[in-house]
């Protein structure tokens, strides 16, 4: 009863110089879940977005949601924001991750949902766990991602990756 | 494995892979909706399991569990973190249930959906209780919950059975179970 190989790696890029915006294009469909990772740092301590499109186009509309908690040395924080520009973590000034899982990105028939992981940041004060549930309130099924820091850019050295897992 | 009503269920994938995470088997529910799926006959031969779903639910944010070999007796022993909108959350347990709880089914809504991943640890050992972690949320722009979940079932048996279900709700169509098996060195 053997599988199948089903966790690819599609697409990473770790950059040069410094910038505000990294972009997958024409990301295969033949996969179930896509699971996006950023490992890196911005210039300052900032929010950033994950938009994702179809056509080859990143949805920049408020189309996005999420709720979220996180734990740190003043204890837990919850809130729900609706209406957003984009999926939101964090890049720190200090090496940070984000693990984000995007379910049934292909299919045509649902909003989108996408569980993320985030943190932290090395440094006295401010080091959290975050995990949040989010939305993207489209149906269209998904062939780009771009991640966008609108204040801070992504350092050099900042590696972005998307991976598929394929279902049987 | 064997489909339930309303399910489609794929069939296994075939042919030799040297990789460690390798598809199993997927249920994935039809237009009829659901209130479970099963995967049965699992193979004995990787160290972990691990269920990825997408939910679609008939009723707003009901619990998604899991239970194995057919045990539906409070051997389940839970902790978790919550949270629930729009500022609230904490921690629960221990305690007991008749399901693994691993994550939470989606708004009520044709379109709304939402996401749960669930590892199971050493799932074919016959010496050791069966550990499960999950991590599942629905956000309904304006409304969520997020969970991090850890369950043991209190059973030394290997897991060859999988029940997964909404607690309380149907499942509708687009709802998707998919199980992987993760090799070990």
């Amino acid at each position: 009863m053997a599988a199948g190989a089903t966790y690819d790696k599609i697409a990473s890029t770790t950059l040069v110089s410094a910038t505000s915006t990294v972009t997958f294009s024409s990301i295969p469909q033949t996969y179930t879940d896509l699971v996006i990772v950023f490992s890196g740092k911005a210039a300052n301590n900032t929010d950033a977005q994950v938009r994702v499109g179809g056509s080859n186009t990143p949805d920049s509309s408020a189309s996005y949601s999420r709720h979220f908690m996180f734990g740190y040395s003043g204890g837990l924080v919850v809130d729900t924001i609706a209406s957003l520009n984009g999926f939101i973590f964090s890049p720190y000034n200090e090496n940070t991750n984000l693990v984000m899982v995007l379910h049934s990105y292909t299919n045509p028939n649902i909003y989108k949902p996408v569980l993320i992981r985030n943190g932290p940041k090395p440094s006295a004060g401010d080091n959290l766990t975050y995990i949040s549930a989010n939305i993207w309130r489209d149906a269209t099924a998904i062939n780009c991602v771009q991640f966008y820091s609108p204040t801070h850019n992504f350092s050099i050295g900042s590696m972005f990756s998307i991976y598929g897992i394929a279902a049987a | 494995m064997s489909p339930n009503i309303g399910v489609i269920a794929s069939s296994t994938r075939q042919g030799l892979s040297t990789t460690s995470y390798q598809s199993i088997a997927t249920a994935t529910v039809g237009a009829g909706g659901a209130t479970s799926v099963s995967f049965t006959s699992i193979p004995s031969t990787f160290t972990h399991l691990e269920i990825r779903a997408t939910l679609v639910n008939a009723s707003n944010f009901y619990s998604i569990k899991l239970r194995f070999n057919s045990d539906s007796g409070a051997n389940y022993n839970y902790s978790q973190l919550f949270s629930y909108n729009p500022t609230n959350g904490g921690g629960d347990g221990p305690g007991t249930d008749t399901g693994a709880l691993v994550g939470i089914g989606a708004k009520n809504s044709a379109s709304y959906s939402s996401a749960m991943v669930a590892k199971i640890y050493e799932y074919a050992k016959t010496n050791l209780y069966k550990r499960v972690v999950g991590w599942g949320g629905v956000d309904g722009n304006g409304t969520g919950q997020t969970k991090l979940t850890y369950v043991y079932w209190a059973n030394t048996n290997a897991i060859t059975d999988i029940y997964c279900y909404a607690d309380g709700s149907t499942m509708n169509q687009y709802t998707q179970f998919a199980l992987y098996g993760i090799k070990g060195a």
